[in-house]
């Protein structure tokens, strides 16, 4: 299982420009100024803490912080 | 010693303008200029060859070194994407386009953004099992050739350029041996289909963030030297976006790394030596880093470092 907490940090070693420990977990990444990069960096993030990857196909379907624990936290 | 003694590139003068590019692909201008990272895209002029961008590169290296032509003993071109169907080889032509000596040994190495590490390696140690003097390693990989002009992945970030490195006895630069990775797994991330070139930028990404900070200590093991010990840091050109996080990977010198393909783009095998260039030519850098990545996937990283006279 993974916590927001542990997305949150996975978003600020990212190193991507945005308040990780402040931004809101429902609006979609593209809406908080996270592009197509950001997110690759981010899911890389988390593959590493996980140990696990993320396929392509299912990408699209996390546009936000809760969805991403949710897809993570469902795949397990 | 046989090391490396000069770098000349060639930039062909028509480009796409890429900010124009990105409003296409609905892309701002800050994402062109940040994350990209090139304004321009050189492109090659419909008619001219990969052959005729090595003899360009060439040229522009005679030019600048009292190399002389029946001087060369060897002759190498790095490219995925030569002269018609590839067969012959391009350094063939590029041997007979620049006049150079029939006595000579050319031939192609088909690598992409880790091909310039490769070659400086391979033709260092052609050379020298060979009892020659004097080769010149060429990079010419126009991707031009294969990208879909409505692809987004690929069409926002690649230019064409080439480049002429001459490998030769007395250098100023030693070649330090390089490390490799290949995960030929990957392959199909970075490859052409049916003629046109395909991207998985995702994996690709991925590839490079894993494998290259793993790579690059492991030459500064290696050679016991620490971050603080290079000068500067000239890893593949891949995207302004991609090196900013390799950069990040290295906060004691993240400053060192170079980014610098606003008014190239990804040249590919290209990358490194537009850079090199101007680093070996100025008085202040002894020690630089040389990284590549890419299509196969494949790394390779070296040092080069300056001779002390």
């Amino acid at each position: 299982m993974v916590s927001i907490a542990q997305i949150r940090e996975a978003i600020k070693n990212s190193g991507a420009a945005i308040n990780a420990e402040t931004m809101p977990i429902d609006v979609a990444f593209a809406e908080l100024g996270l592009d197509s990069l950001d997110r690759f960096n981010i899911f890389l993030e988390i593959e590493v803490i996980l140990g696990k990857e993320i396929p392509d196909e299912d990408i699209e379907k996390i546009q936000t912080v809760r969805s991403l624990v949710q897809y993570i936290n469902g795949a397990q | 010693m046989i090391g490396l003694k000069s770098i000349a590139i060639y930039i062909p003068q028509d480009f796409v303008d890429n900010i124009k590019q990105g409003r296409y692909f609905n892309e701002t201008e800050e994402y062109i200029r940040k994350r990209i990272g090139a304004v321009k895209l050189p492109r090659k002029a419909v008619q001219e060859e990969t052959s005729d961008m090595s003899v360009s590169a060439i040229r522009n290296l005679l030019a600048k070194t009292h190399l002389s032509v029946e001087d060369i003993d060897a002759l190498v071109v790095v490219t995925q994407n030569g002269d018609g169907s590839g067969l012959p080889h391009t350094s063939a032509i590029v041997q007979d386009k620049s006049g150079l000596p029939r006595t000579m040994a050319a031939f192609d190495i088909s690598l992409g953004c880790s091909g310039y590490v490769y070659g400086l390696t391979i033709l260092k140690g052609f050379l020298e099992a060979s009892g020659l003097k004097n080769g010149i390693l060429v990079t010419a990989d126009p991707y031009s050739k294969v990208i879909d002009s409505g692809d987004k992945a690929t069409s926002l970030l690649f230019g064409d350029a080439a480049s002429a490195t001459w490998i030769g006895e007395d250098a100023a630069w030693n070649i330090m041996p390089p490390v490799y990775h290949t995960n030929g797994k990957g392959a199909p991330n970075l490859c052409v289909r049916d003629g046109i070139l395909k991207m998985n930028g995702r994996q690709i990404f991925n590839f490079a963030v894993l494998n290259m900070p793993a790579q690059i200590r492991q030459i500064l093991d290696r050679e016991n030297m620490a971050e603080e010990d290079i000068d500067a840091y000239i890893l593949h050109q891949g995207s302004a976006a991609m090196l900013d996080v390799l950069s990040k990977k290295f906060p004691r010198v993240c400053d060192r790394f170079i980014i610098h393909m606003d008014e190239t783009g990804n040249t590919v095998c290209s990358s490194i030596p537009i850079l090199l260039e101007r680093m070996i030519d100025s008085p202040g850098a002894r020690s630089i880093l040389v990284g590549g990545f890419g299509v196969g996937l494949s790394t390779a990283t070296t040092i080069i470092s300056r001779e002390r006279s």
